[in-house]
């Protein structure tokens, strides 16, 4: 027996949490929680057996799916619409991280959700959620990926919005469906062309045909258009206002939408389509580029914003740049690596600001408020210290050395495309912002004194919200290891088959130079924070009023939520409210006016009535003269 | 019986019964008028089993001459194919919808009411069965009279202006149509549609007028903008059981006659004409999409948000392939149902709120949640997301747009922006849940507790599990629409 074959089991336990909760959670209450834990540590059983036999050399390839519309109904000669698995090296990790992630966040979600009111409507979202995202990994069908993605961004939005009583709440998840969903128009016209392209929509026989059927142009256009949708998901630079507005949802929300699932969703659907992808060097420009920007961006507003949970979501954005940038770059090693690293470090940072949050009784605070921490929660300090550590790529821990990969990426592609080395100075600076903007949040909320009421009285959170920690602090111990195994070659092989691809390289001095120019930078950050906000040399307010300029652009978000804001409210809106004006003119005067202008013209006519005999004869004998003029003409 | 005739006499039988014996007792008017609706959706069910085993037995079922004026023949002729069938299963499903959600709805004139309503449901099943232009103009017409009525008596406050208007302007549409037919019938001396199919033959100056007059009387009724000023009015003062059957299926006449017309007696028309049909259905979608935006009557953005959908039919006719006939097909079906579900939950949070003004509503899922939620999942199948009905349709003339544009016939902005009409639809829609469902429930909500009735709780249940049953699985839906859409390609 081979679990392999019963995969398909991975996302339908929690779907079945899902029916189940929504048909019978009222009358069970809190007791959801229990079935929907249950259902995902199921899922997290059977991904642990796949993942050891798809290491061990098998896969699952399995074609034979739902067709879910005959050939024959659209008259095509190929199966298009037919749903099958994917189950190799690449989707195995992908969905053991997923699986693992969600099983750590649904037990913590006993102890943080506890008392809510209507708690089984989030237990049931958050199974549906789950269940979406172990569908789309393991899809071999980049439609029944779609799907699944657009599943994951509905579930989002009804998390977002889960607390919709504040108004914040449902105008924030508005925010994210409209954004994504547009983005997601890119990804569909991207399914449009494959399918009158290749007429298929098999990931598989994509890769072994897109190559030989396609030009590069062609190519590069699906590839940019999928991308599009992968920006709204991924939330990169200019879609990503979503992002840090849903903070909105419940800590443990945003932790899954973080760790394991939306946002991750874009970028792993790029690394699913990676020897698309690699046969366009622009495709792969414009991906690194994109990253790039946005991880330099969202790091700089990390560095400026006060609100708990808002800097933490900056930090997401910032490493999905890194992510996007180094599968730019050429290097699906150090993207996946980078974002199974950051999946364990971002559940872990965000359950831990959880905790804080739970502590303090707060939906998010401003992180001036608190301080102190260290002591009152020693627990939550310390796994958020593992975490801070090793997301921001201090030496020698696990985010330093995905870093160090992927700068090593971006020089070795360098070489042959100039227009890379742009992004290698770029990203020296995000580097230098990653490790300030982290420790800057650390120092100020676990460090020195109290400075409210609400952090004098924090205590330590719960075993059921402690343990969790404690146990994905030690996996983020274990994660940096996973490179010990052969990683590199284990995702980037399968690539290969179908694409010339070779992983970036470099020569030992030329990384180890990079390597040293790093981890220089990541200590100078590291000491600059520590003076400011430990030493506290210069306060903050000093630095804040030299630059001043540069300050308001960063601390108004690039006016980014400006532009759109403007655009929805002052142009789209208006413009209907126009089209609305003008909609009620037509039909009172031209629509109605035509009805108006019989009426009159009945009203004239019946005076022709006269009754009179004399009146019809003279009409008939005009009536006839006139007959008989035309006639004889 | 013959199945067909059968259908079309069930809800008369039941209309006549409601009529008489409620009249003694108006509580038995209900009963009488659910039983036979459920009948007839009895009774139409068997026919996909027959349809599948052997798709041409049922065109025609049945046929033979009515009348012969001089050399000119008119016929009784029925028939069901794969275009048809999907619109009668449609119409005997929502009746059934429709009476359980009037249950407690109208509260005066019950007999003529449910009777009023089963005499609709025969003329619709009479328009979809027809295959004979005399027949499918009297049924078509037919339609118009309980729709009057029907609007014009249980009503809101302008019923009499709406009902008026909705009765002459629709009107004036038919006899656009009506001239196509004399047309027809005088350049082919017969109404049967099979008949004139296979004869038809006239100049390109003729031809031209008539599809014109045809495709006039048609847009009238779907409505495509700029003929859909009575909608809004008829939408938003009829009763919601009865805007729930105007939106889902008396639009649907429109779009059947479209496509089972115009469409099969003149596709070189539609070839000739892309271009500007193409605007035409553009101008719909986003027109009506933008007005929805702007309302702030819940009930008037689902009327607009209706308009704007059915423009997609219209592409999808346009891209002249399987995969988009296949698509506007399933959109009419698709945009039935979730239709049908919006108005049925705007109905009954507006029986108990009093009020259907997004600005004066607030947090409804807090205090309604099961009508709240309802309101959410149509709203989220309206704007096409993947696992409900409205997604297959969409992406299917997606699918088959661009294949057009591939050959050639459709220029590629028409699907990059009937593409990106997705965007505005999800504007609309969740811009009206963040305001009226979500948020904190005002003043107003607050006061209210959710009481759904089991015939309000049964009908929103069966518009659910279709909704969802035709998006994760369109399989046989399409197999059974592909038997149309191939047969109006071979033509």
């Amino acid at each position: 027996m081979s679990a392999l074959e019963y995969a398909w089991l991975i996302p339908t336990f929690p779907a079945v949490a899902f029916v189940l909760i929504t048909l019978f959670g009222s009358r069970w209450g809190e007791r959801s929680g229990i079935v929907a834990v249950l259902f995902t540590a199921l899922s997290f059983i059977l991904s642990v057996f796949v993942i050891i036999e798809v290491l061990s050399g098998k896969e699952l390839t399995y074609e034979n799916g739902i067709t879910w519309i005959s050939k024959e109904s659209v008259g095509f000669a190929e199966e298009i619409f037919k749903f099958g698995l994917l189950i190799d090296k690449l989707a195995a990790v992908m969905l053991f991280v997923v699986a693992f992630g969600s099983l750590i966040i649904m037990i913590y979600s006993l102890g943080y959700m506890h008392g809510d009111e209507t708690v089984h409507r989030y237990y049931a979202e958050m199974s549906l959620f789950i269940s979406s995202m172990l569908l789309l990994v393991i899809s071999r069908n980049i439609l029944l990926l779609f799907i699944a993605w657009e599943l994951v961004g509905l579930c989002s939005y009804l998390l977002i919005g889960y607390w919709y009583k504040y108004s914040t709440a449902a105008s924030a998840a508005k925010k994210a469906i409209i954004v994504t969903r547009v983005a997601d128009i890119g990804f569909m016209l991207g399914l449009v062309l494959l399918y009158n392209w290749l007429h298929t929509l098999d990931i598989v026989e994509i890769f072994e045909r897109a190559p030989k059927e396609l030009t590069e142009e062609q190519i590069t256009i699906v590839s940019l258009l999928l991308f599009i949708g992968a920006m709204g998901k991924s939330s990169q630079v200019p879609l990503h206002v979503w992002l840090p507005d849903a903070m909105e949802g419940p800590t443990t929300v945003s932790a899954l939408i973080h760790a394991v699932t939306m946002v991750k969703a874009g970028v792993y659907m790029v690394a699913r389509m990676y020897p698309l992808y690699v046969l366009s060097d622009t495709a792969m420009l414009v991906v690194a580029y994109i990253g790039a920007i946005t991880a330099f961006m969202a790091a700089s507003m990390g560095l400026v914003r006060i609100d708990i949970k808002r800097i933490v979501a900056y930090s997401t954005m910032s490493h999905l740049g890194f992510i996007a940038l180094a599968l730019g770059s050429g290097s699906i090693a150090a993207g996946m690596y980078h974002l199974i690293n950051h999946s364990m470090f971002k559940a872990l940072l965000f359950l831990a600001t959880g905790s804080v949050l739970h502590a303090v009784h707060a939906r998010s605070i401003d992180i001036r408020k608190l301080g102190g921490l260290w002591k009152k929660m020693p627990i939550t300090a310390i796994t958020a210290l593992v975490a801070i550590v090793s997301l921001s790529g201090l030496p020698p821990f696990g985010g330093f050395w995905s870093k160090d990969e992927i700068l090593a990426a971006i020089k070795a592609s360098a070489m042959h495309e100039p227009a890379y080395i742009y992004l290698y100075y770029l990203t020296m600076v995000t580097a230098f912002l990653s490790v300030a903007y982290l420790f800057r949040w650390y120092f100020i909320v676990f460090l020195g004194k109290p400075k409210s009421k609400e952090a004098e009285h924090a205590h330590e959170s719960p075993a059921i919200m402690t343990v969790p920690l404690i146990v994905l602090a030690a996996c983020s111990f274990i994660v940096p290891t996973v490179k010990l195994f052969g990683y590199d070659e284990v995702v980037s092989d399968w690539v290969g088959e179908y694409a010339p691809y070779h992983l970036p390289h470099l020569t030992e001095d030329e990384h180890e130079k990079i390597a040293v120019i790093s981890a220089i930078i990541a200590v100078i950050s590291f000491l600059t924070v520590f003076a400011v906000y430990y030493l506290k040399v210069v306060s903050s307010e000093t630095i804040v009023r030299t630059f001043k300029p540069i300050h308001t652009l960063v601390n108004n978000k690039y006016y980014f939520d400006h532009a759109y804001n403007y655009f929805a409210e002052r142009i789209v809106y208006v413009f209907s409210l126009l089209l609305d004006v003008l909609e009620r003119l037509y039909d009172k005067y031209i629509v109605d006016g035509i009805a108006k202008v019989t009426l009159m013209f009945g009203d004239v006519i019946k005076k022709l009535q006269t009754g009179k005999i004399q009146d019809y004869v003279t009409l008939i004998f005009l009536g006839l003269s006139v007959l008989l003029i035309i006639l004889s003409i | 019986m013959e199945p067909l005739t059968m259908l079309i006499l069930l809800p008369l039988i039941g209309a006549v019964l409601t009529y008489v014996f409620g009249k003694g007792n108006e509580e038995s008017a209900k009963h009488i008028a659910l039983l036979f609706s459920l009948l007839t959706l009895l009774a139409s069910i068997p026919l996909i089993p027959m349809f599948m085993s052997n798709p041409e037995s049922l065109y025609p079922s049945v046929n033979y001459k009515w009348l012969t004026i001089f050399d000119k023949e008119i016929t009784f002729s029925l028939g069901v194919d794969g275009l048809s069938l999907p619109m009668i299963l449609l119409t005997t499903v929502l009746f059934v919808v429709a009476i359980l959600a009037s249950w407690n709805r109208i509260t005066y004139r019950l007999p003529e009411y449910y009777a009023l309503m089963l005499l609709m449901e025969m003329g619709l099943i009479g328009i979809y069965e027809s295959l004979d232009l005399f027949f499918f103009y009297v049924f078509w017409e037919f339609v118009l009279i309980p729709g009057f009525f029907l609007i014009g008596i249980w009503g809101g406050k302008e019923k009499t202006y709406a009902a008026m208007k909705f009765f002459i302007y629709t009107h004036v549409g038919s006899l656009f149509m009506l001239i196509g037919f004399l047309k027809l019938l005088f350049a082919t001396n017969t109404t049967n549609i099979i008949a004139i199919e296979k004869t038809l033959s006239l100049s390109i100056e003729e031809a031209k007028l008539v599809f014109l007059l045809l495709f006039i009387g048609f847009a009238f009724k779907i409505p495509f903008v700029p003929f859909h000023t009575w909608l809004p009015h008829a939408y938003t003062q009829a009763p919601s059981p009865v805007t729930l059957i105007l939106a889902a299926l008396v639009s649907k006449m429109g779009a059947y006659g479209l496509i089972r017309l115009a469409f099969s007696f003149f596709e070189d028309f539609f070839q000739l004409y892309s271009y500007p049909l193409a605007l035409l259905g553009l101008l719909s979608i986003f027109y009506a999409g933008f007005l929805a935006l702007a309302q702030d009557d819940i009930k008037k953005l689902i009327a607009y948000s209706s308009v704007s959908h059915m423009g997609f039919v219209l592409l999808g006719l346009l891209s002249f392939n399987l995969t988009g006939l296949n698509g506007a097909i399933f959109q009419m079906v698709s945009h039935g149902l979730i239709v049908a579900m919006l108005f049925l939950a705007c109905g009954i949070m507006n029986q108990h709120l009093k009020t259907r003004l997004i600005s004066q509503l607030s947090g409804v899922a807090r205090s309604m949640p099961k009508v709240g939620w309802s309101m959410v999942y149509a709203s989220m199948a309206s704007i096409g997301l993947p696992g409900l009905s409205g997604f297959v349709a969409e992406l299917l003339i997606l699918f088959g747009l661009y294949n057009a544009v591939k050959m050639g016939i459709m220029p590629l902005w028409v699907l990059v922006l009937a593409a990106l009409s997705i965007g505005l639809t999800t504007g609309y829609y969740s811009f009206m849940l963040q305001r009226a469902i979500f948020n904190s429930p005002n003043d107003r909500v607050k006061k209210v507790k959710e009481v759904l009735t089991s015939s309000e709780a049964v009908a929103l249940a069966v518009l659910i599990i279709l909704i969802a049953f035709l998006g994760l699985y369109p399989f046989h839906a399409v197999e059974i629409i592909s038997q149309a859409s191939e047969k109006l390609l071979a033509r």
